[in-house]
């Protein structure tokens, strides 16, 4: 579960918020979409939520855990997905998960297991042994997925993961997404691609300008009609522009 | 062409700008701050700079023989250029990122070589004027020259970089081909780079170690009149220094002779590396950015092994193959490891020679006492220390992947411990090569060495500590090139001259000591006492306070 309480970050000393007074809470056992126009807040919220940054008020609760309390069992909690792969590049792929998976206390027998796992469902055994710095846009985001979810967290947390991925990929990556909210643990991912958002999500946030501007399930963000996202979104945005 | 050139300048220049060194999100008033600090660094620096030229011009011109300093300035300069200019000569052409975006623009090869030679030659030609300027002008003042002195000087001064920035274009060059012909080629330009290096630095000390005050006139007349053995030897090596010293400090057309020569020959130089090399050039530049993928393709499938490591010791694994796989960081934070054992050894030649052949263990057993040798050991073994930027730099070095690192569910006095291991292991490094050279050189004084060895570490985890918290607390995140984090890091320079400074005050207070009537070995164990608590003290700050700090830093701030 996932619990955001009043939660504000500025920037510029207070004259810029990045998120404004943010309260949101994602049960377990569902995929949660996170939409919001360009610059609207959804990365800063998810650094947020990750720990990468600090709320100048409020708190982040992971499973009932306080980020700011204790960010260490918090941190354990989730596997995090970064909207652009900047890591050690001149490490080989497989350098880099049993990085992780050393940083996350993972045993040898659980770590191969799921090495691979997603190493066959992403197709990426033949580059494992190579140098991440050669990989594609995609291949780099497989390889952040298959690390990021290397100590089986009960909470995903996406930031755009379909972007670079090629359609198999996409469809792959959804399935477990939805196998791991169908478990009874959370999703939250953030996408600017609305039908993956409405055909996906259990529940869905926009958020404009740092305010979480809607919250709650297709249907009631519907309010009865059978509207697409498209159309919700797009009103909703631009009516709270106005 | 001239269009690439001129991109390349202003880049350039504009990165002097007070704002062009600006971080985003940094106040404008600090960026001023910085800026006048470093340009308050530059002005003093040039200061004794020339203050030293003065000095010498002085002591040669009571010799009768004032010219003799500007013909070592245009060695010095030759040499200085010859040396600080093939890092920036190889990076430039090689290791810029710029590689693919100029191939696909329509500039021929050998004119984009050219372009970036200029640029490479207009750094170098303004650090040549502004070094031999101030004598050539007092020379001129003197000498009451005419103002063709002037113009002449001037002119032949600005072809000083040419002759060794064609020679360090010709050995970039030879790297980069050679380095091709294996697999691990930035491994290899690496080692390579670090041997070059290691060569120019030996044979230069090789020339300095055998000259002592009283040969100096001697030197410069020899440069001038074409005598002598030292002469010999470096008009060997650049022949058209003669041609230049004749330009600047002779008349008439016979000078104004002499500067053209030395000037066409500069010219000759380089556009010969042009015709050479140029047409080749940018294939070998683009095959040099995608060195990544030939390698990936020889990458072959096979089981991975399952070793598991605690955290600590997969961040300090990962701190320590960073600095090992990445050329920029290997070359400047193993300086320590390669730069002090050449120095050593050819002292060590220097002193075997001016004692007439008695073998230098015999000397230092016969003159020098054991406590003695252990004090300056001990500081030679931690000055190598202080020469490595892997620790100063560890914080700033991680860049926008800080964000990242602070995902990962270990403590950050865990993450920082990693860092200070990783940079006393260089430091260790570098201390064990110079000290193995030491016991080649003494065997006598096995003991001694080890023990400087010992407590040298004391003092590596000193540096080590202060060098971490400096980053911690001041890291330089916001970088674009792996260049720019470590080669224009503050905190890199400070922590090497604090480092410094501290030895200076360790030798100081053991002297005193000395002084006052105690024993060497109690002087030095009194700074190990010191050492050992000052260690323990910031290791708390450092666990502590730093660490905190450390984990609420935000890259996206």
């Amino acid at each position: 579960m996932i619990q955001f309480e009043n939660v504000t970050k500025t920037y510029a000393g207070g004259k810029v918020k990045a998120v404004d007074g943010l309260n949101m809470q994602i049960e377990d056992g569902k995929v949660f979409g996170f939409i919001g126009p360009n610059g609207a807040g959804k990365t800063t919220t998810i650094k947020l939520l990750t720990g990468i940054l600090s709320p100048d008020s409020g708190r982040v609760l992971l499973n009932g855990i306080d980020m700011a309390r204790d960010p260490i069992a918090a941190k354990r909690s989730f596997g995090y997905v970064p909207d652009a792969f900047d890591m050690y590049e001149r490490l080989t792929g497989m350098d880099y998960l049993n990085f992780m998976a050393d940083l996350y206390g993972v045993d040898a027998a659980s770590r191969k297991r799921h090495i691979e796992k997603y190493l066959a469902l992403f197709e990426l055994e033949d580059a494992a042994n190579q140098q991440i710095r050669g990989y594609s846009r995609g291949m780099k985001q497989k390889l952040a997925i298959t690390g990021a979810l290397i100590h089986e967290p009960s909470i995903w947390v996406l930031d755009e993961p379909m972007v670079g991925l090629d359609p198999q990929s996409v469809f792959m990556l959804k399935e477990e997404m939805r196998r791991h909210a169908d478990s009874g643990r959370t999703v939250f991912f953030s996408t600017h691609v609305l039908d993956v958002a409405e055909r996906l999500c259990d529940e869905i946030g926009i958020i404009k300008q740092g305010r979480l501007i809607a919250f709650g399930t297709l249907d009631e963000l519907r309010h009865g009609d059978d509207s697409s996202l498209e159309e919700v979104f797009l009103e909703l945005v631009e009516k709270k522009g106005e | 062409m001239l269009a690439y050139w001129k991109l390349l300048m202003r880049d350039r220049l504009m990165a002097l700008r007070p704002g062009g060194r600006r971080r985003e999100g940094q106040a404008a008033w600090k960026a001023m701050l910085g800026w006048t600090g470093m340009a308050v660094l530059v002005v003093l620096l040039f200061a004794m700079a020339v203050l030293f030229e003065m000095v010498m011009y002085d002591q040669a011109r009571a010799m009768g023989e004032p010219q003799a300093v500007i013909a070592l300035a245009f060695l010095a300069c030759t040499l200085m250029t010859l040396i600080y200019s093939f890092f920036y000569v190889i990076s430039l052409l090689f290791f810029g990122r710029d590689s693919a975006f100029v191939g696909a623009l329509p500039i021929p090869s050998r004119g984009v070589l050219l372009a970036k030679l200029a640029t490479v030659l207009a750094g170098e030609t303004g650090l040549t004027v502004l070094v031999c300027l101030p004598l050539l002008i007092r020379y001129g003042v003197e000498t009451g020259a005419a103002a063709d002195y002037y113009v002449r000087s001037l002119l032949g001064t600005l072809f000083v970089p040419g002759i060794p920035v064609a020679v360090t274009t010709l050995l970039a060059f030879a790297l980069i081909r050679i380095s091709a012909l294996w697999k691990r080629r930035e491994g290899v330009t690496t080692v390579m780079t670090f041997v070059l290096v290691a060569a120019i630095v030996g044979a230069e000390m090789s020339i300095n170690m055998n000259m002592d005050e009283g040969e100096l006139a001697q030197v410069a007349a020899g440069l001038l009149l074409g005598s002598g053995s030292l002469t010999e030897l470096v008009l060997g090596a650049f022949p058209p220094l003669q041609w230049l010293t004749t330009a600047a400090t002779a008349s008439g057309l016979y000078a104004w002779g002499q500067a053209a020569l030395y000037a066409g020959v500069s010219i000759a130089a380089l556009a010969l590396v042009v015709a050479l090399c140029g047409g080749g050039y940018m294939r070998l530049a683009l095959r040099q950015a995608e060195i990544i993928q030939r390698v990936n393709s020889g990458a072959r499938r096979r089981a991975s092994g399952w070793r598991v490591h605690s955290p600590f010791w997969a961040l300090y694994r990962q701190e320590v193959r960073e600095v090992l796989t990445v050329p920029t960081y290997a070359t400047n934070c193993l300086t320590g490891a390669v730069m002090f054992p050449v120095l050593l050894v050819v002292a060590a030649i220097g002193i075997g020679r001016e004692t007439d052949g008695m073998a230098l263990s015999q000397v230092v057993v016969q003159f020098v006492p054991g406590g003695v040798y252990l004090a300056c050991a001990t500081g030679f073994l931690a000055l190598t220390c202080t020469m490595g930027l892997a620790v100063s730099t560890a914080v700033s070095r991680e860049g926008a992947r800080h964000d990242m690192r602070r995902i990962y569910p270990v403590a950050g006095k865990v993450q920082l411990g990693a860092k200070l291991l990783m940079g006393m292991t260089f430091n260790l490094a570098s201390a064990l090569v110079s000290a193995v050279a030491l016991w080649v050189l003494l065997p006598g004084m096995w003991l001694e060495t080890l023990g400087a060895l010992a407590v040298s570490q004391v003092f590596s985890l000193l540096w080590c500590l202060i060098s971490l918290l400096l980053d911690v607390y001041h890291p330089k995140l916001k970088w674009k090139t792996e260049t720019e984090a470590v080669k224009q890091s503050m905190n890199a320079m400070i922590s090497m001259f604090g480092g410094m400074i501290i030895i200076a005050a360790l030798v100081g207070a053991a002297v005193l000591m000395v002084i006052w009537g105690w024993p060497v070995s109690a002087a030095i164990g009194v700074d190990l006492l010191l050492l050992i608590v000052l260690d323990a003290a910031l290791w708390l700050v450092l666990s502590r306070k730093a660490s905190v700090t450390y984990c609420l830093r935000e890259y996206s701030k």
